[in-house]
């Protein structure tokens, strides 16, 4: 189990946010983006009044995403939680909810380098020879 | 009788004014010269007219003569007559015992002195054991204290013991080497043969000279021979006269040495009784009341230093001796030979080099002499060093400007022979008569003066010194090299009058401030080294202040914090410091100053455009990286931002410290503020996310708004606000 401890970052810094990002539009989940959105300008259009407009830009998943991050950096909310909390805030199903859960696990959370690495990398060990089994002749 | 006058000149008048050009036109003569010379010929005054013309000419090589034969006497006077008994007897009175004890009086005094500080610590020690503090290091002090009141008590016999043991020494070499002794003195007997060539040459050259301005000779040989001569016999005495005064320099400066040395040594003995005590006492406090030499470590180093300077002088002194002798039996062979086109003048060049060359060889063996004992005297401690170097420096010096000026006379002097002997040549061939042949010379004199001198000068001088230095490089010993050295520099300053005849005098004026500014960029940097070392930024931010600290070590200053990047904002923003940047030494950190304070670019002019520098001027020649060199403070102004490219901004809001994000989103708001009227809340990062969606119609529409403008500026500030405002969103900022 990945554990995230609390104590090693206090916030995003501009790489883990270009992998939210990133995260974001490789699961199709919204704009990234204020400004120049096409995606963006489509949804306002719906807004009858600038409040919802606001409300439109403040549900949008990155920034719902971002909410949660900063709960979790803050000790608010832990780090566990992250998939139940993106599932009902994004309205995702399980599995995804789970799949971005744990991208974002690993590559935001796992501070340092050779421990990502040594993650992602899953590396083989051979297993350990019980002592007390006697070999088959 | 007046009228006949008024008469005569009336005539005389019309015919000069109008008759003479008419006669000319009429008889299509066009050179007046020719005429003039005719005409003399004529009336038989050919020869005192001529003498006249060329006493023109003759007059400047008797004026460099003249100077050389003075700086000949001088040197004569002061090497041979003076300085020899003068420096024996400064080395008698410095190796004087008698001196210190002058001095006692003195040194009670100062002993008195340093035995209070014993008796104030004897009491604190006894203090300290009555209440039993620091008891056990109360105690632990007092042999150190006792062993200290000893030393101090018998300081005067000590080091004055330590002196006679070094002059003892110093005598004891001096005998062993066979320099110095009642008769003969230190420098020795062998020295007066130096100033016996040196009063030689002056003699010949005295009477060559004066044959050579009295006698009236044709003057195709004042121009082909005379004054070429009158210029290399010049020369060589110059360079002669002040090889000597270099010689006479150096001796001054071992003699001066022995002086200090006494002077040294007494002050010495006066403070031992501080000395000794620190010595004893090596406590944090009292070597910090008693620092320099007036601490044991200090005194004792400067100490030992002068008191066994003069054997470490007697062996270099012993060891000129030798060079003398040994340098003496050398046969050098000098290769001179010039390459002028011209026959006649080759043989003169060849004659007259050879001349100076075999004069330079019979100096060799005082040089090499007067290098031992420099390379002696620069071994001696600190200030004596300085002195000596100056010394020896402004002597190089006068050698230069004279070998310069040297070199442009006989530049000059060849180059009109060169054309004189052509024209001449070209006239007679054409068949006209000799006087008219001198009026072509005379004309063409002038013409290409400078055309073949320069060339000749330049060989002349190079082959006189050329080969010395090697050929003193293969006699000489692995220690000598320093002393060849300056021999080289003097060479080298021979190459640089080269290029006085390529720059000119106002490019050798250039020259000459270039050389003067490098040496005192060369102490600035050294002294901001230790300025920096001791005081950190502070001492040197106090340097660029103080008005007294010169423009060059300003620029050195402000170039050491630039490097270190501890240039404060505080002093980039003094009107002092700014005052300093539009001076000419300022305006080379000017740019490097703007990168950091983009923001005061407009206070400052523009050389490239003769206006005030825009933000983006210096925007432009930040590379992406640097970027985040730039000051928040510099960043807090809208008007900068608004100048800088996305790439700018992108590097800021991914590498800035928090310090430059802030001062980022505050030029944002501003920015926002002026093209929309809206005021967004920085209290909180989430409230300006907030404003910042809330108001992201108006936004939008005023970066579409400025993308439309037909000014690349507004075009660039949508972007920005484009850039700033998704920025703050994701959080980024």
């Amino acid at each position: 189990m990945i554990k995230y401890n609390p104590n090693q970052k206090k916030f995003l810094s501009s790489e883990d946010i270009d992998v939210i990002v990133e995260i974001v539009k490789k699961y199709n989940l919204g704009p990234t983006d204020l400004f120049d959105n096409q995606e963006l300008e489509e949804m306002l259009k719906s807004a009858k009044t600038p409040e919802e407009a606001t409300k439109i830009i403040e549900n949008l998943p990155f920034n719902k995403i971002m909410d949660r991050l900063e709960e979790i950096l803050t000790g608010k909310s832990s780090l566990e939680d992250l998939s139940s909390l993106l599932r009902k805030d994004l309205n995702l199903s399980l599995f995804m909810a789970e799949k971005i859960a744990k991208e974002i696990k690993e590559r935001v959370f796992l501070i340092a380098p050779e421990e990502k690495k040594k993650i992602l990398e899953k590396p083989t060990t051979p297993p350990k020879e019980d002592i007390y089994r006697e070999p088959i002749e | 009788m007046q009228r006949t006058i008024k008469q005569l000149f009336f005539f005389f008048t019309l015919f000069i004014f109008f008759l003479f050009p008419k006669v000319v036109k009429a008889f299509n003569v066009s050179d007046f010269g020719e005429i003039i010379i005719s005409l003399l010929s004529t009336l038989g005054l050919g020869a005192p007219i001529g003498y006249l013309i060329s006493f023109l000419f003759r007059l400047p090589f008797l004026f460099l003569a003249i100077v050389g034969f003075f700086i000949g006497v001088i040197a004569i006077f002061v090497g041979g007559l003076i300085v020899p008994p003068f420096v024996n007897a400064l080395i008698d009175l410095g190796l004087n015992q008698t001196v210190f004890k002058g001095f006692l009086g003195t040194w009670e005094i100062v002993k008195d002195f340093a035995l209070s500080f014993v008796r104030i610590f004897l009491l604190l020690i006894g203090v300290a054991t009555i209440f039993r503090i620091f008891e056990y290091d109360a105690r632990k002090t007092l042999v150190p204290l006792i062993i200290s009141a000893l030393l101090v008590s018998f300081s005067f016999p000590i080091s004055t013991t330590l002196i006679s043991w070094g002059n003892a020494l110093t005598n004891f070499i001096s005998t062993a080497l066979g320099v110095g002794g009642s008769t003969e003195g230190y420098l020795g007997t062998d020295l007066t043969e130096i100033y016996d060539t040196l009063l030689n040459a002056l003699i010949s050259h005295l009477s060559t000279t004066f044959d050579r301005f009295i006698t009236f000779t044709d003057l195709q040989t004042l121009f082909t021979k005379d004054n070429v001569i009158f210029a290399l016999i010049s020369l060589s005495t110059l360079i002669l006269g002040l090889i000597s005064i270099y010689i006479s320099f150096v001796l001054l400066a071992l003699g001066i040495v022995f002086v200090l040395r006494l002077v040294f040594l007494t002050c010495l003995v006066i403070v031992s009784p501080i000395a000794f005590l620190t010595a004893g006492l090596r406590t944090r406090e009292i070597r910090q009341i008693f620092g320099g030499f007036l601490n044991w470590d200090g005194w004792w180093a400067t100490f030992l230093e002068w008191v066994f300077i003069g054997v470490i002088l007697l062996i270099w002194l012993k060891v000129g001796v030798l060079l003398l002798g040994i340098t003496k039996e050398l046969d050098f062979k000098l290769n001179t030979s010039c390459n002028v086109e011209d026959t006649d003048i080759n043989n003169v060049c060849n004659q007259e080099i050879g001349f100076i060359a075999e004069q330079l060889i019979k100096f060799l063996p005082a040089l090499t002499f007067a290098l031992a004992i420099h390379i002696g005297v620069k071994t001696s401690p600190g200030v004596v060093k300085q002195a000596v170097e100056s010394a020896i420096g402004m002597v190089k010096l006068a050698t230069t400007v004279a070998i310069t000026a040297g070199t442009f006379a006989l530049g000059g002097a060849m180059a009109s022979v060169g054309a004189a002997t052509r024209a001449w040549g070209a006239a007679r061939l054409a068949g006209v008569s000799r006087r008219s042949a001198f009026g072509a010379s005379v004309k063409a004199f002038g013409k290409e003066w400078a055309r073949v001198g320069p060339r000749i000068g330049r060989s002349a001088l190079s082959m006189a010194l050329s080969e010395i230095p090697p050929e003193l490089g293969k006699i000489m010993p692995e220690p000598f090299k320093p002393g060849i050295e300056t021999v080289e520099s003097i060479k080298k300053g021979v190459g640089w009058t080269k290029r006085m005849v390529v720059l000119g005098r106002e490019g050798i004026k250039k020259e000459m401030e270039a050389r003067m500014e490098e040496l005192e960029r060369k102490r600035a940097r050294e002294e901001i080294e230790e300025v920096y070392k001791k005081h950190g930024k502070e001492g040197l931010e106090k340097m660029i202040r103080s008005r007294w600290t010169s423009e060059i070590a300003k620029g050195e200053a402000t170039k050491k914090l630039l490097e270190e990047g501890k240039l404060s904002d505080d002093l980039i923003e003094k009107d002092e410091f700014k005052k300093f940047l539009r001076t000419k030494e300022g305006g080379k950190y000017l740019n490097d100053v703007l990168k950091l304070r983009v923001d005061l670019a407009p206070e400052f002019i523009n050389p490239k455009t003769n206006r005030p520098f825009t933000p983006k001027d210096i925007l432009d020649e930040i590379t992406p990286k640097d970027v985040i060199k730039i000051r928040p403070k510099a960043i807090m102004d809208p008007e900068v931002v608004s100048a800088m490219s996305p790439t700018h901004i992108e590097r800021i809001i991914r590498a800035g410290t928090i310090k430059q994000k802030d001062a980022l989103v505050e030029s944002y708001t501003k920015i926002i503020a002026e093209k929309t009227g809206i005021t967004l809340t920085t209290s909180t990062r989430e409230n300006l996310r907030k404003d910042v969606s809330e108001n992201h119609e108006k936004i939008r529409n005023t970066i579409d708004t400025l993308r439309e403008s037909s000014d690349p500026l507004d075009v660039n500030k949508a972007e920005i606000i484009k850039k700033i405002g998704d920025a703050i969103w994701q959080r980024r900022l």
